[in-house]
């Protein structure tokens, strides 16, 4: 396993526009996701963790290249893959491959099983028409799914069947690395285990990287290496899963862990409980400073005069929270100009 | 902030119960009739107790919820058994008496806050709609009342508020109206149906802690359908687990999470992730719920289920097998298995 | 793992069959298919020639040679009515064809691509549904000069916003789904994603609106015809047959009558299979 990362994005920014007028201008937009940094080694699990509104689905497809950066920039095995197109964008697409969330809706009704997973190898020339049963059925044994589904329509699936024949398909191509969005949150609480287990063994056996998105931290805590948490459109806090779920610093994370129930009674009766007031701000109109002080239990009067950029503070983590201020103390003013040079 | 005290491992007993199902068995029978959709639940609610039905998707947790609020799609017939609500049978009384009942001493709260909101009312007019309904209030004591309610349940600016239409107002806001809406009727049992699956995990943590206060405060009783162990440890005195439309396992809250004493439960705890267990694989429950009107006889979980005998074919009598503690596993209860996490 | 267990409704994978087992609609689908067969078989069950004139029986009434009577110039109605049938086969099919030609493909295109492109194009077809149908299909008609293709042509064009609409309104809804999304994230190609992904997602409500239209284009057909802009003397289709027994209402009153009937079971045929389609797969989306 080598430390080189097999995808790094650097800077990545995205707004879509909320209302245009008459004539087709846009008039206001809201800032998706706003200079978040990833980077993903082989064999790794890098999970993404936030709420609703918090940029984690806009960042899965900016890497993936589902959409594209407004800026900022994707590196796959160091090659940049920013303005790839045509073939070019065709062998990223071999080299990285999406798990959606929604089972249901990710597979074409009208075609076969065998079809949706085979697929991939047919757009990319890799096999004939006639291979297609073949291989289809090697790829669904592969997920531990039955090779005589390959004839069967999707509608006739579970959830969980058809969420490993989207994981099938994924796998077709044998991806370095593996996006997945939430892919077990539409599932039932016996075959998320199933799902989680199975990803975790693919992993294993393939040393796939793996970017998993969710707004479960138990999910991203079981799988992850590392774990990235999200507030609207920002990285607060970075590093080892252990360390952030474990000892989370930025107080958007421990309230978030804090929010996430344990299902042990008499643990989850013990916890010292941080309970948010309030919702989350407008995307669209941010607080000024640090975006979570209108909710932060902790939050200070700087807070609003000054947006605490994503700063190392030991151990490999990183933390943006002015109570964090890392190794060499960012002075106000500093702060302050590396704000205004975002 | 205060953690509620712990359930102890009391058996309520059906006498000093709010809410007791008994027998209780749905058929469909529109389109293909399938017989048994929701068959023998039985359990209580005891005043004041928060009550968990927990299970998977198709195991008749929201139907066995719907015929208590008697809001059963047309398809589904209830064949027997009975919903006494504080000595009334819900199942007997007629409309009049089921109208006077729900929304009243019965409150209600559903998964999507946006569909069960009325979008062309106010939240001021739907709150005190229930006010006026049940209370015959006018319409000037009406609001004010609905202005309480909405400071109530912790909405800003509740004034101002009474005035908004519920797609100005976010998921989090729209739940509140709905308990707001709940509570209006002044309930002894909010049937709260996935009420924060919907919800993001901080919000959900808002709404839980407002469902706990009106508890503390109103001594209500909580009905609580959920498919999250974590909120069920968090927030409910009592679990019973439905399976295929059986009830397999009822118990304290602590019991079900330590001792459980039906296989099913026990393996719907194991598929759980925990934090000392990152990277490792979780268990899992091989195969999936059966489609209603395909049920294996005797034990339903029994083709799932590890421990299978071939005793388990027939029926499996509801059985005791500590204080409040009933488990509809033959096994368990003839003292083969032991009942624990490991089983 | 084991094998699935749920049923599929029938209707999902075959919704002709799901449509058949209402018995009005089955009784339309015979009808259509003894149209089409009359009308292949024209030239060996009609009794007569249908262009032949026999001056001496004119206006003839029902008899045992000529079964439904004959006209001005004594030519077998019967014989004329199963000829014409080819034309109420032919025509709509000319029609509707034109129209998801022109709006089959830029309807998907506008669909999947928005922007520009959509913004254009529905404009467009927005102007051309707010023209009267019948006044331009006569314009149309009036630059490529009279005749039954050219009529057909025209009234093919008129139709194509209609389809243009449907196609775009299904392309935009199915857009949205995941598998589109998936098929771009495995590296097909918008041309792949359109014909191989969403294409066949829409097939439903296209298929409705293509055998509504039918009905409507043999309307038009015989509404041009009567009027002397379809078919051209001596070849008969059931609006010109219309149209010679309205000249000779004094003479033959009854005359209206066969192609009348023709006409209008033919064309409540194809509502009637039209309405069952989509009620059929409304159900299908529903479930």
């Amino acid at each position: 396993m080598t430390d080189a990362p097999v995808l790094r994005a650097t800077g990545l920014t995205k707004s879509f526009p909320l209302r245009r007028s008459a004539l087709g201008r846009v008039v206001d937009r809201v800032r998706a996701v706003d200079g978040v940094d990833l980077t993903v080694t082989a064999g790794r699990t890098l999970g993404i963790v936030g709420e609703s509104g918090s940029g984690k689905t806009t960042v899965s497809r900016l890497v993936s290249r589902l959409l594209t950066v407004d800026a900022g920039t994707v590196e796959v095995d160091g090659v940049d893959v920013t303005a790839a197109r045509g073939r070019a964008l065709k062998a990223l697409r071999a080299s990285l491959q999406m798990i959606f969330q929604d089972p249901y809706g990710a597979l074409d009704p009208t075609k076969t099983v065998g079809h949706a997973v085979a697929e991939p190898l047919l757009v990319h020339g890799r096999i004939g028409r006639r291979e297609l049963t073949d291989r289809a059925a090697d790829l669904l044994s592969r997920v531990t799914l039955d090779p005589g589904l390959v004839h069967r329509y999707p509608e006739e699936l579970s959830g969980g069947q058809r969420q490993r024949v989207c994981i099938a398909r994924a796998l077709a191509l044998e991806p370095r690395i593996l996006v997945a969005d939430e892919p077990t949150s539409a599932l039932d609480l016996s075959t998320r285990s199933e799902i989680l287990n199975l990803l975790l063994r693919l992993q294993k056996e393939n040393g796939q990287a793996i970017v998993l998105v969710s707004h479960d931290f138990a999910t991203v805590r079981h799988l992850s290496h590392r774990i990235v948490v999200m507030y609207l459109g920002r990285v607060v806090e970075e590093g080892p899963a252990a360390l952030v779920a474990g000892e989370p610093l930025h107080p958007y994370t421990e309230a978030l862990l804090s929010a996430v129930p344990v299902a042990d009674p008499d643990e989850q009766r013990g916890r010292k409980r941080i309970v948010l007031h309030g919702d989350p701000p407008d995307p669209a109109r941010p607080p000024s400073g640090c975006r979570f002080r209108t909710r932060c239990p902790v939050a200070m009067d700087e807070c609003a005069r000054i947006d605490p950029p994503l700063v190392p503070v030991g151990g490999e983590r990183s933390v943006a929270c002015l109570r964090h201020p890392g190794p060499a103390p960012v002075e106000p003013a500093a702060a302050a100009a590396i704000r205004v040079a975002r | 902030m205060t953690a509620a005290p712990l359930a102890t491992g009391t058996a309520p007993d059906t006498a000093g119960a709010l809410l007791s199902v008994r027998g209780l068995t749905l058929d469909l029978v529109g389109g293909t009739p399938q017989p048994g959709l929701v068959q023998g639940v039985e359990f209580t609610v005891p005043k004041g107790r928060s009550v968990a039905l927990i299970g998977e998707s198709g195991c008749g947790k929201t139907l066995t919820a719907m015929a208590i609020l008697g809001l059963l799609p047309r398809a589904v017939r209830v064949v027997s058994g009975e919903i006494v609500f504080a000595g009334t049978d819900l199942l007997t009384c007629g409309p009049r008496e089921l109208r006077r009942i729900r929304g009243g001493p019965v409150g209600a709260v559903f998964q999507e806050p946006m569909s069960s909101l009325n979008p062309t009312m106010t939240v001021g007019d739907q709150i005190a709609e229930a006010r006026r309904i049940h209370f015959r209030e006018g319409r000037r004591t009406a609001r004010e009342h609905a202005r309480e309610l909405l400071d109530r349940v912790g909405i800003p600016d509740a004034r101002r508020r009474l005035d908004s239409y519920p797609h100005e107002m976010s998921g989090g806001m729209q739940q509140r109206v709905m308990i707001a809406a709940a509570i209006a009727g002044e309930p002894r049992l909010v049937v709260a149906d996935e009420p924060t699956t919907a919800l993001d995990v901080t919000i959900q943590a808002e709404i839980l802690e407002l469902l706990r206060d009106l508890r503390r405060d109103l001594g209500l009783a909580v009905l609580l359908v959920t498919h999250d162990l974590g909120v069920v440890a968090d927030f409910c005195d009592e679990v019973v687990v439905m399976y295929a439309g059986h009830v397999v396992e009822r118990a304290p809250v602590r019991d079900a999470f330590r001792t459980p004493a039906h296989p099913y439960t026990s393996a719907l705890l194991g598929s759980v992730p925990r934090s000392d267990h990152a990277r490792t694989p979780l268990q899992v429950i091989g195969g999936r719920v059966p489609p209603a009107g395909s049920f294996p006889g005797g034990c339903r979980f029994q083709p799932r289920c590890r421990h299978t005998a071939p005793a388990c074919a027939e029926p499996q009598p509801d059985t005791v097998v500590g204080s409040g503690h009933h488990t509809r596993c033959g096994r368990v209860a003839a003292g083969g298995l032991q009942p624990g996490r490991e089983l | 793992m084991s094998a699935p267990t749920t049923t599929i409704p029938a209707a999902r994978r075959r919704p002709l069959g799901a449509v058949l087992r209402r018995p009005s609609s089955a009784v339309a689908f015979a009808f259509l298919v003894l149209l089409v067969g009359s009308a292949i078989a024209a030239p060996v069950i009609a009794p007569h020639d249908p262009d032949a004139q026999e001056l001496g029986n004119r206006f003839a009434g029902v008899s045992l040679t000529h079964l439904a009577g004959a006209d001005e110039f004594g030519r077998d109605v019967l014989s004329r009515l199963l000829y014409a049938a080819r034309i109420a086969v032919t025509a709509p099919l000319i029609s509707v064809g034109v129209a998801v030609l022109i709006g089959l493909p830029t309807g998907l295109w506008a669909g999947r691509r928005r922007g520009i492109v959509d913004a254009v194009s529905g404009r467009l077809a927005d102007t051309l549904l707010s023209l009267p149908a019948l006044a331009s299909a006569l314009a149309i008609v009036a630059v490529l000069g009279p005749g039954l293709t050219n009529a057909m042509v025209a009234v093919g064009i008129i139709f194509s916003p209609t389809v243009f609409r449907v196609v775009r309104g299904a392309t935009l809804s199915v857009a949205e789904e995941t598998f589109v999304e998936s098929a771009t994230a495995i590296g097909c190609s918008t041309r792949r994603t359109l014909w191989v992904h969403i294409l066949p997602n829409i097939a439903a409500p296209l298929l409705v609106q293509v055998t509504i239209l039918m009905g409507v284009a043999l309307l038009a057909e015989a509404s041009l015809s009567f009027i002397g802009l379809g078919v051209q003397p001596p070849e008969a289709s059931w609006g010109s047959m219309l149209g010679a027994a309205y000249r000779n209402q004094y003479d033959a009153p009854y005359a209206v009558v066969p192609p009348g009937i023709a006409l209008v079971l033919t064309v409540l045929t194809f509502n009637t299979l039209g309405d069952a389609l989509r009620d059929v797969l409304a159900g299908r989306r529903a479930s």
